[in-house]
């Protein structure tokens, strides 16, 4: 069960400067994900964890160790590349035995522990094959395989599943997440699939351009985005974000467009002519029927693309502040090129300030802060 | 129609390939058609099938001895072999090393090495000949076969770091950090991945070393004074000397002297091949 901390920690290549200040701390046994858009910095966060990257500045501790210094092989770690990295002239059997080999096991030991793991990932028929003759499914549980047998204090992925289909991802990703529970093992786990984050990790740490947005459990993220990067980066499809302004009409505080009106929420913290963005997760917008009362409109569009999927249906609606996509539970019951009225519920949107993009949600300041 | 086309193509293709080799095995058979035929001229015939045979001269060549009795032929054959293996070794050892720094580190003064093993491609041996000689007699080592390795193991060194840099270049770092990370040395990325994973270039490697060394004609016959520590090709042409040109035994040592190399041919065939295209295709 090992921690592992950032400390202040800097990372540049030559003149570029990727990580200015990254404070993280991993808790032993956690399950954390990092996220962000290519070249956020995650992936060079996961591989300082490695030792495959040095650390300009700060400190990295694993269990309370510093290992700035100290070399990938002494460091009791375990890597799943996205390429999988396996040796292309060893056997599936010597390359799961490598590690164990060049740490000295005793022979029997290897053998037990090899085949211990063949059995759980059912790789026992492919341990005299070479890699090349394995299909890309059977080579990321070699990969995966590699990584378990060495037991390791944590386990480091890189984007480990991008290369396989849709039906296998899923498949690997609960075989991912069992061994998690099987093992208990600290996993930090990189990857630019929000799917995958929300389902696999105790904690995601949202990344971009090298500065941590935003870390905590999924559910939080998704109903608590402390900004606009965040909000849109977590959940799927995309959160709408519309532009308004603050408007005082008789005492009353309303965010206003043009043809959008909403009254201003109570937990966000607004105020007159101040420009905001308002944000709302696709299921939560509703298409209102006929018989609605004018009050709950929020605004008019035009369905430009209706996609009815069975259970859900999506459809992109066209306002004046921009496209809004809605989420309706069943078959939908919009149709393309039909004027609808789209209600916004006010407990459900979330505000961010225009310029700053930051969440004016009450006490959210603090929260960022801690 | 396309199918009468697709022959014609074929037989002109054909009588292109047949042209080629016989243009090029043609002097080799005339040095066969010599090396049986009796008598020591050169006959001006272009007959490549010999009119009357002898294994004479192949019996000259194995049988010679110097004043004091020794058997030359076997004493030549070791000079050579010993001189190509050990330039072999020490040429494939170094390159492979050289190749990896420079494939892999980035270090003040990479470019301008790797930029000097190329200039210095350029200039023939024989220029630098007479340096050499001074500096193999200063260390004692003229006459002497680890004289000769090291000159030849120089000269055959910048192609062989080029040829393996340009094939390390192709293999994925991934690999060697997936081993580090397992566990092993710089030392043990180097020996235990890349390595097994280069046999081909090694092979081209090896084999180019090794071709050097056993062919070299000039720098050997300019250090070696005594006829016990000739190598083969020295000892081939003083069959044919200013004064008197022993021709028949000339074509019969020269067949016996590339016959190992033939056979080393045949023998890394395979990896030759892949080893060439190596490379252009990943994977």
């Amino acid at each position: 069960m090992a921690e592992v901390r950032f400390e202040d920690v800097k990372k540049s290549f030559g003149k570029v400067t990727v990580i200015e200040h990254l404070d993280l701390t991993i808790s032993g046994g956690s399950f954390v994900v990092l996220v962000g858009p290519s070249g956020c910095g995650k992936s060079t966060t996961l591989r300082m964890i490695a030792g495959l990257e040095e650390i300009t500045d700060g400190e990295l501790f694993i269990d309370d160790r510093v290992v700035n210094d100290v070399s990938p092989k002494d460091r009791d770690i375990a890597m799943v590349f996205q390429s999988y990295a396996l040796y292309p002239h060893m056997t599936i059997y010597k390359n799961l035995a490598f590690g164990l080999l060049l740490r000295k096991t005793p022979k029997a030991e290897i053998d037990k522990r090899v085949r211990g793991v063949a059995e759980v990932l059912g790789l026992e028929p492919f341990l005299d094959r070479l890699p090349k003759q394995l299909s890309g499914g059977q080579r990321q549980r070699v990969a995966m395989g590699r990584a378990i047998v060495r037991e390791p204090k944590v386990f480091l992925f890189d984007e480990p599943l991008s290369n396989l289909d849709a039906k296998l991802r899923a498949q690997m990703r609960r075989e991912i997440a069992q061994l998690h529970r099987d093992k208990g093992t600290t996993i930090v786990y990189v990857t630019h699939d929000q799917v995958e984050a929300m389902t696999l990790a105790d904690i995601i740490v949202v990344m971009h351009e090298g500065r941590i947005m935003q870390q905590g459990s999924p559910l939080h993220l998704y109903d608590r985005p402390v900004n606009r990067f965040v909000a849109e980066f977590i959940g799927s499809p995309q959160m709408n974000i519309v532009a308004v302004t603050v408007q005082n009409k008789g005492g009353e505080l309303v965010l206003a467009g043009e043809g959008f009106v909403l009254a201003a929420p109570q937990s966000f913290d607004v105020e007159a002519d101040q420009s905001v963005l308002v944000g709302i997760r696709p299921a939560d917008v509703r298409i209102l029927s006929g018989d609605a009362d004018d009050a709950e409109v929020t605004c008019v569009g035009e369905v430009e693309v209706h996609e009815p999927m069975g259970a859900e249906a999506m459809s992109t609606v066209v306002t004046k502040l921009g496209t809004i996509t809605v989420r309706e539970e069943g078959h939908g019951s919009a149709s393309i090129g039909e004027t609808v009225r789209l209600g916004f519920g006010a407990d459900l949107v979330h505000l961010f300030d225009g310029e700053t993009e930051q969440s004016l949600r009450k006490g959210s300041q603090s929260e960022e802060e801690a | 129609m396309i199918g009468r086309r697709s022959r014609v193509k074929s037989v002109l293709i054909h009588a292109v390939l047949i042209t080629v080799t016989v243009v090029t095995l043609f002097p080799v058979a005339l040095v066969m058609r010599k090396s049986l035929s009796p008598g020591n001229e050169f006959e001006l015939s272009l007959n490549p099938i010999p009119e009357k045979t002898t294994i004479s001269h192949y019996k000259t060549v194995l049988s010679a001895r110097d004043f004091s009795g020794r058997w030359l032929f076997g004493r030549q054959l070791w000079n050579s072999f010993v001189v190509a293996v050990l330039t072999t070794i020490m040429g494939v050892f170094l390159a492979s090393t050289a190749a990896y720094a420079l494939s892999r580190f980035r270090f003040p003064g990479r470019r301008f090495g790797m930029m000097i093993f190329l200039v210095v491609q350029m200039f023939p041996a024989t220029l630098i000949m007479i340096p050499l000689y001074v500096i193999l007699d200063r260390l004692g080592l003229l006459d002497s076969v680890l004289g000769l390795v090291l000159v030849y193991s120089t000269t055959a060194i910048p192609f062989c770091v080029f040829m393996l840099k340009g094939y390390f270049d192709t293999i994925p770092r991934e690999l060697e950090e997936a081993a580090w990370i397992d566990g092993a040395s710089r030392f043990g990325m180097f020996w235990r991945v890349v390595l097994p994973l280069s046999k081909p270039a090694l092979a081209v490697t090896a084999l180019f070393s090794f071709m050097t060394a056993w062919n070299e004609y000039i720098l050997a016959e300019t250090f070696l004074n005594n006829e016990a520590s000739y190598t083969l090709p020295v000892m081939l042409k003083h069959y044919v000397g200013d004064k008197s040109a022993d021709w028949g035994s000339f074509a019969a040592g020269a067949i016996l002297v590339s016959l190992p190399v033939m056979a080393l041919f045949y023998m890394l065939q395979k990896a030759l091949v892949s080893g060439l295209t190596a490379g252009g295709v990943k994977g």
